[in-house]
Protein backbone atom coordinates (compact mmCIF):
# COMPACT_ATOMS: atom_id res chain seq x y z
CA UNK A 1 0.00 0.00 0.00
CA UNK A 2 1.86 2.96 -1.05
CA UNK A 3 -0.61 5.52 -1.64
CA UNK A 4 0.63 7.72 1.22
CA UNK A 5 3.75 7.78 -0.56
CA UNK A 6 1.85 9.40 -3.77
CA UNK A 7 0.87 11.95 -1.47
CA UNK A 8 4.25 13.28 -1.01
CA UNK A 9 5.56 12.68 -4.01
CA UNK A 10 2.79 15.12 -5.55
CA UNK A 11 3.66 17.97 -3.25
CA UNK A 12 6.61 18.30 -6.30
CA UNK A 13 8.55 22.06 -7.14
CA UNK A 14 5.15 23.84 -7.69
CA UNK A 15 3.61 22.55 -4.95
CA UNK A 16 0.08 24.59 -5.62
CA UNK A 17 -2.92 23.03 -3.96
CA UNK A 18 -3.05 20.45 -6.63
CA UNK A 19 -1.66 18.40 -4.37
CA UNK A 20 -3.91 15.05 -4.27
CA UNK A 21 -6.63 16.16 -1.76
CA UNK A 22 -7.17 13.27 1.04
CA UNK A 23 -11.01 13.42 0.34
CA UNK A 24 -12.90 12.08 -2.99
CA UNK A 25 -14.36 15.76 -3.59
CA UNK A 26 -12.53 18.62 -2.87
CA UNK A 27 -12.86 20.25 0.19
CA UNK A 28 -11.94 24.33 0.64
CA UNK A 29 -9.64 23.43 4.15
CA UNK A 30 -9.90 25.80 6.91
CA UNK A 31 -6.75 28.13 5.88
CA UNK A 32 -7.60 27.94 2.47
CA UNK A 33 -11.26 29.40 2.84
CA UNK A 34 -11.93 32.92 1.35
CA UNK A 35 -14.71 35.31 0.91
CA UNK A 36 -18.14 34.34 2.05
CA UNK A 37 -17.05 30.32 2.76
CA UNK A 38 -14.47 32.06 5.01
CA UNK A 39 -17.18 34.08 6.45
CA UNK A 40 -19.38 30.60 6.93
CA UNK A 41 -16.50 29.07 8.55
CA UNK A 42 -16.35 31.66 11.28
CA UNK A 43 -19.86 31.91 11.76
CA UNK A 44 -19.26 28.41 12.69
CA UNK A 45 -16.47 28.93 15.28
CA UNK A 46 -18.20 31.56 16.59
CA UNK A 47 -21.40 29.27 17.66
CA UNK A 48 -19.28 26.48 18.52
CA UNK A 49 -15.92 28.31 20.13
CA UNK A 50 -13.57 26.26 18.92
CA UNK A 51 -11.16 26.71 16.14
CA UNK A 52 -10.91 24.06 13.31
CA UNK A 53 -13.53 23.53 11.29
CA UNK A 54 -15.08 19.46 11.48
CA UNK A 55 -14.91 17.90 8.12
CA UNK A 56 -18.42 17.55 8.01
CA UNK A 57 -18.96 20.91 8.11
CA UNK A 58 -16.31 21.56 5.65
CA UNK A 59 -18.06 19.80 3.16
CA UNK A 60 -20.64 22.52 2.82
CA UNK A 61 -18.30 25.18 1.93
CA UNK A 62 -18.91 25.23 -1.41
CA UNK A 63 -22.52 26.65 -0.47
CA UNK A 64 -21.45 29.17 2.02
CA UNK A 65 -25.06 29.77 2.30
CA UNK A 66 -26.53 26.64 2.56
CA UNK A 67 -23.50 25.94 5.10
CA UNK A 68 -25.17 28.28 7.68
CA UNK A 69 -28.51 26.30 7.27
CA UNK A 70 -26.72 23.35 7.62
CA UNK A 71 -25.26 24.55 11.63
CA UNK A 72 -28.83 26.05 12.26
CA UNK A 73 -30.32 22.69 11.31
CA UNK A 74 -27.98 20.30 13.14
CA UNK A 75 -28.08 22.61 16.12
CA UNK A 76 -31.48 23.48 16.60
CA UNK A 77 -32.75 19.74 16.94
CA UNK A 78 -29.78 17.67 17.69
CA UNK A 79 -27.03 19.63 19.75
CA UNK A 80 -29.84 20.03 22.29
CA UNK A 81 -32.19 18.75 24.88
CA UNK A 82 -35.52 18.44 23.15
CA UNK A 83 -38.37 15.41 23.60
CA UNK A 84 -35.13 13.03 23.97
CA UNK A 85 -32.23 13.93 25.81
CA UNK A 86 -29.47 15.07 23.86
CA UNK A 87 -27.41 11.65 25.29
CA UNK A 88 -29.84 9.87 23.91
CA UNK A 89 -29.95 11.30 20.59
CA UNK A 90 -26.52 10.73 20.52
CA UNK A 91 -27.16 7.37 20.67
CA UNK A 92 -29.45 6.95 17.70
CA UNK A 93 -26.86 9.10 15.78
CA UNK A 94 -23.90 7.00 16.49
CA UNK A 95 -26.01 3.84 15.59
CA UNK A 96 -27.45 5.09 12.33
CA UNK A 97 -23.55 6.40 11.60
CA UNK A 98 -22.42 2.41 12.31
CA UNK A 99 -25.89 1.33 10.01
CA UNK A 100 -24.63 3.57 7.44
CA UNK A 101 -21.34 2.71 7.10
CA UNK A 102 -20.08 6.02 8.06
CA UNK A 103 -16.73 6.17 9.51
CA UNK A 104 -16.38 9.41 10.44
CA UNK B 1 -36.45 2.15 20.02
CA UNK B 2 -33.37 1.36 18.00
CA UNK B 3 -34.84 -1.30 16.37
CA UNK B 4 -37.16 0.99 14.93
CA UNK B 5 -34.37 3.66 14.50
CA UNK B 6 -33.09 0.59 12.00
CA UNK B 7 -35.91 0.10 10.66
CA UNK B 8 -36.30 3.90 9.38
CA UNK B 9 -32.36 3.93 8.25
CA UNK B 10 -33.20 0.81 6.25
CA UNK B 11 -36.44 0.62 4.73
CA UNK B 12 -38.77 3.47 6.24
CA UNK B 13 -40.91 2.67 3.39
CA UNK B 14 -41.51 -0.64 5.44
CA UNK B 15 -42.23 0.81 8.82
CA UNK B 16 -46.00 0.79 9.93
CA UNK B 17 -48.52 2.12 12.54
CA UNK B 18 -48.03 -1.23 14.69
CA UNK B 19 -44.12 -0.22 14.36
CA UNK B 20 -45.22 2.71 16.04
CA UNK B 21 -47.63 1.44 18.53
CA UNK B 22 -45.08 -1.13 19.86
CA UNK B 23 -42.86 2.38 20.67
CA UNK B 24 -45.63 3.29 22.42
CA UNK B 25 -46.77 0.28 24.53
CA UNK B 26 -42.45 0.41 25.31
CA UNK B 27 -43.67 4.08 26.90
CA UNK B 28 -42.30 6.52 24.07
CA UNK B 29 -44.35 9.40 23.71
CA UNK B 30 -45.30 10.68 20.13
CA UNK B 31 -42.87 13.70 19.89
CA UNK B 32 -40.16 11.51 21.37
CA UNK B 33 -40.85 8.76 18.63
CA UNK B 34 -41.17 11.81 16.22
CA UNK B 35 -37.77 13.78 16.82
CA UNK B 36 -36.15 9.95 16.95
CA UNK B 37 -36.86 10.10 13.42
CA UNK B 38 -35.87 13.95 13.09
CA UNK B 39 -32.40 12.22 14.14
CA UNK B 40 -32.33 8.82 12.28
CA UNK B 41 -33.19 10.91 8.91
CA UNK B 42 -30.83 13.95 9.21
CA UNK B 43 -27.70 11.53 9.98
CA UNK B 44 -28.53 9.48 7.36
CA UNK B 45 -28.25 12.86 5.85
CA UNK B 46 -24.58 14.05 6.87
CA UNK B 47 -23.64 10.30 6.80
CA UNK B 48 -24.18 10.45 2.65
CA UNK B 49 -22.81 13.85 2.38
CA UNK B 50 -19.64 12.78 4.72
CA UNK B 51 -18.61 9.52 2.82
CA UNK B 52 -19.40 10.94 -0.44
CA UNK B 53 -17.21 13.82 0.54
CA UNK B 54 -14.40 10.93 1.80
CA UNK B 55 -13.73 12.81 4.93
CA UNK B 56 -11.63 10.90 6.86
CA UNK B 57 -12.51 9.64 10.45
CA UNK B 58 -11.40 12.04 13.11
CA UNK B 59 -9.93 8.72 14.82
CA UNK B 60 -11.57 10.05 18.32
CA UNK B 61 -11.40 6.38 19.76
CA UNK B 62 -7.68 6.19 18.23
CA UNK B 63 -6.83 10.21 20.10
CA UNK B 64 -8.89 9.77 23.23
CA UNK B 65 -10.13 13.31 22.44
CA UNK B 66 -13.53 14.62 21.46
CA UNK B 67 -12.47 17.61 19.56
CA UNK B 68 -9.61 18.31 17.43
Amino acid sequence: MNSDNDAKHSAGPDSTPTAKPNTKIRIIEDAEATGETAAAYDFWRAGSGRQQVPGIIKCFGARPDFLRRVIEFGNTVHFSEGHLSRRYKELIASYVSYLNRCPY
Amino acid sequence: MLDYVKLITDAAYRSTAEDVQKLRDAGWKEEQIAEAVYITAMFAFFNRVADAFGVPSQDYLGTGKLTP
